[in-house]
């Protein structure tokens, strides 16, 4: 009976989903032993055209991590889909976009015209900007294209699995590397974490009395380490993130940012959020609440900032305004 | 109500949407003239910003 085979792709990703699975340690050597990696370009040298040889189907699991935001990174994800028969994204930039999907505030046009054109560091006097396609006397030179927005994976193909995190706790990846080698992967399609929020796991105390009368940030004041950060005035997306994290941050003193994902019933995390800091805030009157509200310094940047594609919203939005 | 709201229209501004999009009004049930006016204001203020627009997908 041949061992199963596993394909592992990053789209748009910083690499660390990736050296995450590396991190379940002496268990990867039970992994390698138990499946046949077949194509996992930050570890093996295996090439796309490897992939295109594959009968339809033939990889048994595909984990993809990172999102979409280029053509080639559309191209491969729904390459792979054919070639397998299970997918699995792991980590938040795949199963919501992740950190890179703040670009969803801009444009392809606007961040290529920053990027080539005006950061400080950038001497562009031809002001050129990367091409699709160029002419050279050997022939046609190709670059992805780059798309206005950054997709989820779910997005651009069917997914069966979600391993949440940024990056998932090596646990979680290891629990599913685990169920899936033994054949006991839950009905798809499911996520491989708690199923409640992170305020569960947590174990600072809530007094139940929260009248926030300012908003404070970990750059600025020190938490005290045993008290719930809302209750303290430190703003933290525990209530609306799905746990199974073992709510590490907030054990470690720093509010949770959210990286596990929404949790369970959140519609959309911004808008939950965005009623759960106002419902905190103590104010009495409206000149209050907007002062509570202006102390929120970046609310698409923290409530949205893992899953900001499949938000209501999608990403910033143009025109509807007089001046 | 006008807490959540506060921290919704920040969020809002941010994503692109003019705070004038949202309006919050307090109307009973029995001041039917006052909410027909409301809404009917409303709706012409909305209508004369135009429509919002989000990038096409590229695919």
């Amino acid at each position: 009976m041949s061992k199963p085979k596993v394909a592992i792709y990053w789209a748009a990703a910083c690499g660390g989903c990736d050296t995450k699975i590396l991190d379940i340690d002496e268990k990867i050597l039970d992994v390698a032993a138990a499946v046949d990696l077949v194509f996992w370009p930050i570890a093996m040298d295996f090439k796309y055209k490897d992939v295109e040889a594959m009968a339809d189907g033939e990889i048994d699991l595909c984990v993809i991590n990172g999102g979409v935001r280029n053509s080639e990174q559309e191209h491969i994800v729904k390459l792979l889909r054919r070639k397998a028969k299970v997918v699995a994204a792991l980590g938040a930039c795949a199963i919501s976009g992740g950190i890179p999907a703040l670009a969803n505030l801009h444009d392809a046009d606007g961040i290529l015209d920053y990027v080539y054109r005006r950061t400080a560091s950038m001497e562009s006097s031809d002001g050129v900007l990367p091409q699709t396609e160029f002419e050279v006397s050997e022939g046609t030179l190709t670059l992805p294209a780059f798309y206005d927005s950054v997709f989820a994976v779910p997005q651009v193909i069917e997914v069966e699995y979600f391993i949440p995190g940024c990056p998932p706790p090596p646990e979680l990846i290891a629990k599913a590397l685990e169920l899936f080698a033994a054949g006991g992967l839950p009905p798809a399609p499911a996520v491989v974490a708690g199923d409640k929020s992170v305020c569960d796991e947590c174990p600072r105390q809530f007094s139940g009395e929260v009248d926030v009368t300012e908003w404070k940030r970990v750059a600025n004041a020190v938490p005290d380490p045993e008290r719930c950060f809302l209750e303290q005035g430190f703003i933290c997306m525990g209530p609306a993130t799905r746990s199974g994290c073992g709510a590490l941050c907030p054990k470690a003193n720093m509010p949770c940012e959210g990286c596990m994902g929404k949790a369970p019933d959140v519609l959309d995390r911004g808008g939950k959020m965005a009623s759960v800091i106002g419902a905190l805030g103590g104010a009495k009157t409206e000149e209050e609440a907007e002062r509570l509200a202006g102390e929120v310094a970046d609310p698409v940047g923290l409530f949205w900032r893992f899953d900001l594609p499949i938000s209501l919203m999608k990403g910033k939005v143009s025109g509807g305004q007089k001046p | 109500m006008m807490r959540r709201m506060a921290v919704l229209r920040k969020a809002l501004d941010q994503l692109g949407v003019d705070p004038r999009r949202l309006r919050v009004a307090w109307i009973s049930a029995s001041e039917g003239a006052k909410f027909a006016r409301e809404v009917t204001e409303f709706i012409e203020q909305v209508r004369s910003f135009g429509p919002l627009r989000r990038y096409e997908p590229a695919r």
